[in-house]
């Protein structure tokens, strides 16, 4: 009984930042076609920062972490999208589609570059853990879990209660229709890169505690983020959805299996979508492939 | 001279640059020069899967890791090296295949993802599997084969060797390129929809862009192991992948030479740059990124731009009026 | 004699409205039958969907009597079925000649044959002849992206008949072309469907040049059928007067 709580407690936390990550993905699907390869290093950059920020600038760890926040949004999301994004969408699809790969590649070698190449450890956001029952469950996971559900509860109410926010979603739900509505699309695009940015910096606080800072936290956060939005369909509910349900099987996966065939998961849930249900979990019957 | 037979005239001296160059160079030039060598052929192949298809792979460091260990296990049991090429090639034409079915089966952009799963699975079998690959120890003493009863041994002839690979690589696509299926492949990047109307199927083509891309990313691993006598995990990453790719694009994506100018910039240009080896690969990503913005047609695109202006006033002058 | 070509029922829906309800027609051999409508009335969608471009929601459609509803547009091309667009559809970064070579490379000999088989597929000769008849003979070697928009339109035109098709439906042929060139267009066509025998679908709000070549006219309003029959026991009974754009 113990076991099973403290994999569920692990799992829905893993699940909570992968979730993080593959909503900001969808979102910037939705609302414009683009694909964010660099997502992985969107959530592994901000955690730099923050350390940065503690260890040269000698800010206390909550500063710290809200300048890292703050650098992340404007950098990863307004800076991003207005150079970057901007300039290579008048050269096509396909150039911002190499761009954003390049764009994690600068990143991921830019840290290793720069901050070095050995892991750093990263101050958790609630120290030591708490016992229920005959489980010790880390207090740390916890927050993690009622940080995760904030951010996307606070997402959510903002997507549905506010004007900026139905708007968003009208654009992620049909760009062309929302343009015809006469919603500024180009806008809503810049916030979606904003919120992803936001989300991943959260992510970023949540998991790098675990991981420990390092370069290479891009790849495998990326590739889960990538698998929980397909499988979960490319909208928002299925990107929570998939992240959650990956979050925990990833972390049975840790417990049961060798690490070569945990890494097989993402392999074998890509192609298991592709076969047998295209649009994902809870994407639409016409969205299918051929 | 008209600008075919202009690059026709190029290519030829290229050609023979390559020939004699290697007699000039140091042995670690020799090595750097089969390197570059090596990295054209899987650029190649990655230049049939993006360039002519359009078909995003961040997979092809795997495949090339896939021939490596194919070629190491089979020579150090004592197989001819050139059926480490057949299966090499085999066996990532089929997994290339595997995994360009189901990605096109979706609508959306697919096959990048798959290929990134692929190859992080691929590299954990690599470290993993000691009793298949050696684990992180490797596998060691892969020996170099002989040509027509000539050592490939040392440096001078192994560099040959890899010259000789390349040309039978380039000729290969070459005729390929020029065949209806290379047609295919134009028409359908050109204009799916109407590919589709005339009875090109679409699917079929593209899924064997990226099975050929795959296999030929096999070869050039086979040649890699005997290139370096020395097989480990590290190399087959995704920065392999993500390095290969990029090459493709930087060169000139859908261009013939465009893999062989990539490469150029990816392996042998760092060689120049001692000062900033460390940091090579951050300002080629920037560069990348840069060109992305600007020149998506790569440095071939920008050479033809340069032409261009350039030849504008004469073109001016021999216009009618 | 059994039709070439037979639609039951056709319907086609986006989301709630029906942008074809329930189209009925035949089709036979070595007709050249005209679909003439206003703007919206449903031509569009009734030709995408009858050539493989969009499924059907209901309905059937028979070649030769075998059911052929829903199936892609490559397969179609194989039973003989070719098409042009209404906006001009060619390979702009290929040659001209490439451009009908790839339009026919398809229908000859197997995969394997056009890998190691002659570049041209063996269809240099029918390119020759088709750039001939189409009068585009001097733009052989040109990037169709760099020819005019008629030339295209030609081309377009062209690239369909590659594939000695048996059944060609031409979407808005005339658009675009001055009176020349619609002549020229006009007469090559007549030429096709009385040396090849070839059956035309002609879709086109040119009212004026789809009469000079139909033998039959299927009219439509609003996704339905409201009219069909020869030319002039329409223009008789004034239907195709009304119903003009």
């Amino acid at each position: 009984m113990a076991d099973v709580l403290q994999l569920l407690i692990a799992g829905l936390a893993t699940g909570g930042v992968y979730a993080l990550a593959a909503i900001g993905f969808t979102l910037l699907w939705q609302t414009s076609q683009t694909v964010n390869f660099a997502q992985g290093e969107f959530v592994m950059l901000p955690a730099f920062f923050v350390l940065f920020a503690m260890n040269v600038l000698g800010l206390p760890f909550a500063v710290a972490a809200l300048v890292g926040i703050a650098v992340s949004v404007f950098v990863l999301g307004f800076l991003f999208n207005r150079t970057v994004v901007d300039q290579t969408l008048r050269q096509g699809a396909l150039p911002l589609v190499i761009s954003s790969i390049a764009f994690a590649l600068f990143l991921k070698e830019g840290v290793k570059d720069f901050a070095g190449a050995e892991p750093q450890p990263f101050p958790p956001l609630g120290a030591g853990s708490v016992s229920i029952g005959d489980a010790t469950l880390p207090v740390h996971s916890l927050v993690t879990i009622v940080v995760a559900v904030a951010a996307v509860a606070a997402l959510q109410a903002f997507l549905d209660r506010t004007q900026v926010g139905r708007s968003i979603q009208a654009t992620a739900h049909n760009p062309s229709v929302a343009r015809v509505l006469g919603i500024p699309v180009e806008r809503m695009i810049r916030y979606a890169f904003v919120i992803n940015a936001a989300l991943a910096a959260f992510a970023a606080l949540l998991i790098t505690p675990v991981y420990l800072a390092s370069f290479s936290n891009g790849e495998w956060l990326g590739l889960c983020a990538f698998v929980a939005a397909f499988a979960g369909g490319l909208n928002l509910r299925g990107a929570i959805v998939g992240g959650l349900a990956l979050g925990l099987v990833d972390n049975l996966a840790a417990v049961y299996l060798t690490p070569t065939y945990r890494g097989a998961l993402p392999l074998a849930i890509l192609v298991a979508v592709a076969l047998f249900r295209p649009q994902g979990l809870l994407g639409r019957s016409e969205e299918a492939g051929v | 001279m008209s600008p075919r037979a202009l690059r026709y005239a190029a290519a030829g001296a290229g050609a023979l640059a390559l020939i004699m160059v290697p007699f000039a160079l140091t042995d670690y030039g020799l090595y750097v020069l089969s390197l570059w060598a090596f990295a054209t052929i899987a650029a190649i192949g990655l230049n049939l899967t993006f360039g002519h298809a359009g078909q995003v792979s961040l997979g092809q460091g795997a495949f090339v890791g896939i021939g490596a260990y194919t070629a190491a296990l089979l020579t150090t049991r004592g197989w001819p090296f050139a059926a480490a090429y057949v299966v090499a090639f085999i066996i990532c034409f089929a997994l290339g295949w595997g995994v360009g079915y189901p990605a096109l089966r979706v609508r959306r952009p697919y096959l990048p993802f798959l290929t990134l799963a692929l190859g992080a699975f691929v590299f954990l079998v690599f470290r993993n599997e000691e009793w298949l690959t050696g684990g992180v120890y490797g596998i060691n003493r892969v020996p170099r084969p002989s040509l027509f009863g000539l050592s490939t041994a040392g440096p001078l002839g192994f560099c040959y060797f890899c010259l000789f690979n390349l040309a039978v690589v380039s000729a290969a696509v070459w005729c390929l390129l020029r065949s209806p299926w290379g047609r295919a492949l134009a028409a359908l990047r050109a204009n799916p929809l109407r590919a589709e109307a005339v009875g090109i199927d679409t699917r079929l083509y593209t899924l064997i862009a990226i099975a050929l891309g795959a296999g030929l990313g096999g070869v050039a691993g086979v040649l890699y192991a005997a290139l370096l006598q020395y097989v480990d995990p590290t190399p087959f990453s995704l920065t392999m992948s993500v390095s290969l790719l990029l090459m493709v694009v930087v060169g000139g994506s859908g261009r013939l030479l465009g893999p062989f100018l990539g490469a150029a910039a990816a392996v042998v240009l760092p060689e120049g740059m001692r000062f900033a080896q460390n940091y090579y690969l951050f300002g080629y990503a920037l560069a990348a990124i840069l060109l992305m913005a600007f020149c998506p047609t790569g440095l071939i695109g920008l050479g033809e731009r340069l032409l261009m202006t350039l030849a504008r006033p004469s073109a001016a002058a021999k216009a009618p009026p | 004699m059994n039709a070439l070509l037979s639609v039951h029922d056709l319907t086609k829906r986006f989301g709630g409205t029906p942008a074809v309800d329930g189209v009925s027609f035949a089709l036979e051999p070595g007709e050249i039958l005209g679909v003439v409508g206003p703007s919206g009335s449903g031509k569009s969608a009734l030709v995408d969907c009858v050539f493989g471009q969009l499924a059907p929601s209901s309905g059937e459609v028979r070649l030769d009597g075998r059911p052929i509803t829903g199936l892609p547009a490559r397969e179609l091309s194989r039973l003989g079925l070719a098409r042009t667009f209404q906006r001009v559809q060619v390979f702009s970064q290929l040659t001209v000649r490439d451009n009908l070579i790839a339009a026919g490379q398809e229908h000859r000999g197997s995969l394997w044959s056009r890998l190691v088989g002659p570049a041209d597929a063996g269809l240099a000769g029918t390119a020759a002849e088709m750039m001939a008849f189409f009068r585009l003979d001097d733009l052989a070697d040109q990037v169709a992206g760099t020819v005019t928009d008629g030339q295209q339109k030609l081309l377009d035109t062209a690239m369909a008949f590659m594939a000695r098709p048996r059944l060609v439906l031409l979407e808005e042929p005339a658009a675009g072309l001055d009176e020349a060139a619609l002549g020229a267009l006009r007469e090559r066509l007549r030429a096709i469907n009385a040396q090849a025998g070839a059956t035309f679908m002609i879709v086109d709000r040119d009212l004026h040049f789809v009469t000079s070549l139909a033998t039959r006219l299927l009219v439509l309003g609003k996704g339905r059928v409201v009219a069909e029959g020869d030319v002039d026991t329409l223009r008789n009974s004034g239907v195709i007067e009304a119903e003009s754009t």
